[in-house]
């Protein structure tokens, strides 16, 4: 077969396959908006089962349904509280899938600390960007929400990982970003991480993460795997 | 805006109380009235601004639309959350849009909150919490399990690799022993060949000094016998030439002839007595030796003049063949010996054919005496053992006997004494033709001797 024919199958392959990833994302998002935590487990281990594999089930099921949970408050047909209900719910989904996706990790590659800036809540979309990274191999630590700059550079000076990730989701929190790269640069001395920023206000303004003294950006957990395993694929 | 009032000012006594905030909104989305609940809130100014600029992205939209959208009659009012962006903080507050256009004639859009029990706000915002934690914790212990797990696979993987390097230790170890055992068996095989040999050893240095013991007892034996026997034979043989003499009258022929035998018995006697006597002497290394100059020629000339008289009856000429003095340093009464056994020998085997003795320099330094004799020859197989002591070769070989038997020993003393004095015999024969026996001296006793 030549790699014409291979890519033609392959392209066949995926728009079969992509309508059976957008119902299922579509009925990923119904379960979560009604808040029936089981039903979007049923759905995510029926797609599992499909053989859909874990980065597809993050990057085509998680985050357009997530998408569409912000989609769905803007046309104010749910509120804020449904939202965060339908977040825990991902996360959720996403926690049952670890085991799994340990265990078909591979390890050995860089290491990557990530956080969420200090009183930032909004941690999925950066939890997302480790385990896909964790799936190509990377070694990443997860620190979570609203990380205290101070602990967090201790972390870094005690680990010394290739790479920090920070996000903030709101404009306020993009302030407090700047100030954990700064507190960054300057305690760690001569190992200077690679820093990569994300986050809502970085995606709508692609200058600001070069402002807040960043090395590079990305717009979704997709695009900053891509953008980290080039840089370190060189 | 100068039309605009100031904040609260004209609002109902009831809406400035409201526990939530009010708004009066113009069709373009500039806030006229504030109930003054959001500034409290916000920490920054609400009247008078646009409402788009506390609001953030998706937020407009939503106002936008709600500045957009008028509701039929009957509609149920909904809510519509909005998120309020304050000096520090974004918060979310839900408002039912009123539209009201009774006075004036301006349009007017009221916002008012439904406000929140705050206590739902910090449960809220605690489960968020929690759902985070519990989330990070169980990414936590799911990497660290696999983590465990892995180091579990590779620690089984190296105790099974070592129980195989335990067993293949093991199967060495004992293939070693068994070669140890192999090996300590075979020094005891080397342990008791080297006593046999030690055995063995002993026994031949025991033999060894036996046989010295013996061999010197031999030799004592030998010059006691010698000496003893000499004394005898020499008074028959003074008795023999007193009764040929007639001093005891006179013998008939028959008396005579039998006392001529005896004589000529008692002779041979005295002659094997002293060779043993000399082989003796020479074994046992008693042989005291005086080197002076000689001159070999003058030597065989006095050797011929001594033989001549035991030759002359066998009908054999003795003559020299010589030039010039040939002079070396040795032992003269050795040398002297040692010619006369050769030409003694010529004598006795040479089939009563004239004997040329032929004494000449050496090439190379040395003098050189030859006895040639006219006899039968030696044939090859047997000029090896010639010089053994007591070997006489067959009589019919050596043709008739001359009456004059050999001891035997002639030859093995000459020999002996050739080495004695650093020289040595070489003998070259032909069958029917004759033999040449040629002693080779060294022009200096001592200086070229190898053997004693």
């Amino acid at each position: 077969m030549s790699t014409a024919q291979a890519s033609a199958t392959a392209a066949a392959r995926e728009r079969r396959a992509r309508p059976a990833r957008d119902d299922t994302a579509n009925r990923f998002l119904d379960a979560i908006v009604a808040g029936n935590r089981r039903q979007a487990f049923e759905v995510a281990d029926e797609a599992l089962d499909g053989g859909m594999d874990i980065r597809a089930l993050y990057l085509d099921v998680f985050q357009p349904a997530l998408r569409g949970v912000g989609r769905l408050w803007q046309q104010n047909r749910i509120t804020v509280a449904d939202e965060h209900l339908a977040t825990a719910i991902t996360q959720a989904a996403m926690a049952r899938l670890y085991e799994r996706l340990f265990a078909s990790a591979t390890g050995g590659g860089p290491l990557m600390v990530a956080a969420c800036a200090e009183g930032e809540r909004h941690e999925v979309g950066l939890r997302m960007v480790c385990d896909i990274l964790e799936l190509e191999g990377w070694d990443t630590v997860f620190l979570g929400a609203a990380v205290p700059t101070p602990d967090l550079v201790r972390l870094i000076c005690q680990r010394q990982p290739q790479v920090v990730a920070l996000s903030a989701s709101i404009a306020p929190n993009v302030a407090r970003v700047e100030e954990a790269v700064h507190a960054i640069r300057q305690g760690c001395g001569g190992s200077q991480p690679m820093i990569v920023v994300g986050g809502r206000p970085f995606a709508a303004d692609p200058e600001l993460a070069r402002r807040v003294g960043a090395d590079i950006t990305a717009t979704d957990a997709a695009q900053a795997a891509e953008r980290l395993k080039e840089h370190f694929a060189q | 805006m100068s039309s605009h009032t100031r904040a609260g000012t004209g609002l109902h006594p009831v809406l400035r109380a409201f526990p939530g905030a009010v708004l009066e909104l113009a069709p373009d989305g500039v806030v006229m009235e504030s109930n003054g609940y959001l500034e409290r809130a916000l920490e920054r100014a609400v009247a008078g601004q646009r409402l788009d600029d506390l609001l953030d992205d998706a937020s407009r939209l939503k106002l936008a639309e709600m500045l957009r959208r008028r509701p039929g009659p009957g509609d149920e009012p909904t809510p519509w959350e909005l998120i309020l962006e304050g000096r520090d903080t974004l918060s979310a507050h839900s408002f039912y849009p009123v539209w009201d256009d009774q006075e004036h004639g301006d349009e007017r859009l009221w916002l008012v909150e439904c406000p929140r029990d705050p206590r739902f706000t910090t449960v809220h915002d605690e489960l968020a919490a929690v759902n985070s934690e519990q989330a990070a914790t169980q990414r936590q212990l799911a990497k660290e399990k696999a983590r465990l797990g892995r180091a579990l696979d590779e620690l089984e993987r190296e105790l099974s690799e070592n129980a195989l390097l335990g067993r293949r230790l093991q199967h060495q170890n004992e293939e070693m022993e068994a070669q140890n055992e192999e090996l300590l068996a075979m020094t005891e095989e080397l342990h008791s060949g080297q006593e046999q040999l030690l055995g063995l050893n002993h026994q031949l240095e025991r033999r060894t000094r036996e046989l010295q013991l013996a061999l010197s007892a031999r030799n004592r034996f030998y010059a006691a016998m010698s000496h003893e026997l000499r004394t005898p034979i020499n008074a028959v043989m003074g008795y023999n030439d007193l009764l040929l003499a007639s001093v005891y009258g006179p013998l008939n022929e028959q008396q005579e002839l039998a006392v001529e035998r005896s004589q000529r018995a008692a002779h041979h006697l005295r002659e094997l007595v002293t060779d043993v006597l000399d082989i003796s002497k020479l074994e046992s290394g008693r042989m005291v030796l005086a080197p002076e100059p000689v001159d070999l020629s003058a030597i065989a000339g006095e050797v011929l003049d001594t033989l001549r008289p035991v030759a002359a009856p066998m009908g054999v000429e003795l003559r020299l063949n010589t030039g010039a003095p040939v002079r070396v340093v040795t032992d003269r009464s050795q040398v002297r010996q040692l010619i006369e056994h050769l030409v003694s020998n010529a004598i006795k085997f040479g089939g009563g054919k004239p004997v040329f003795v032929r004494v000449q320099a050496a090439r190379g330094g040395g003098a050189q005496v030859e006895v040639v004799d006219g006899g039968p020859g030696i044939p090859p197989e047997d000029q090896g053992r010639i010089f053994d002591e007591f070997v006489q070769l067959a009589r019919d070989e050596n043709g008739d006997s001359t009456g004059i038997d050999g001891t035997g020993l002639g030859l093995p003393i000459a020999r002996r004494l050739a080495r004695l004095l650093g020289g040595h015999i070489d003998l070259s024969s032909t069958v029917g033709v004759g033999s040449t026996f040629r002693l080779t001296l060294p022009e200096r006793f001592g200086a070229a001797t190898a053997e004693g």
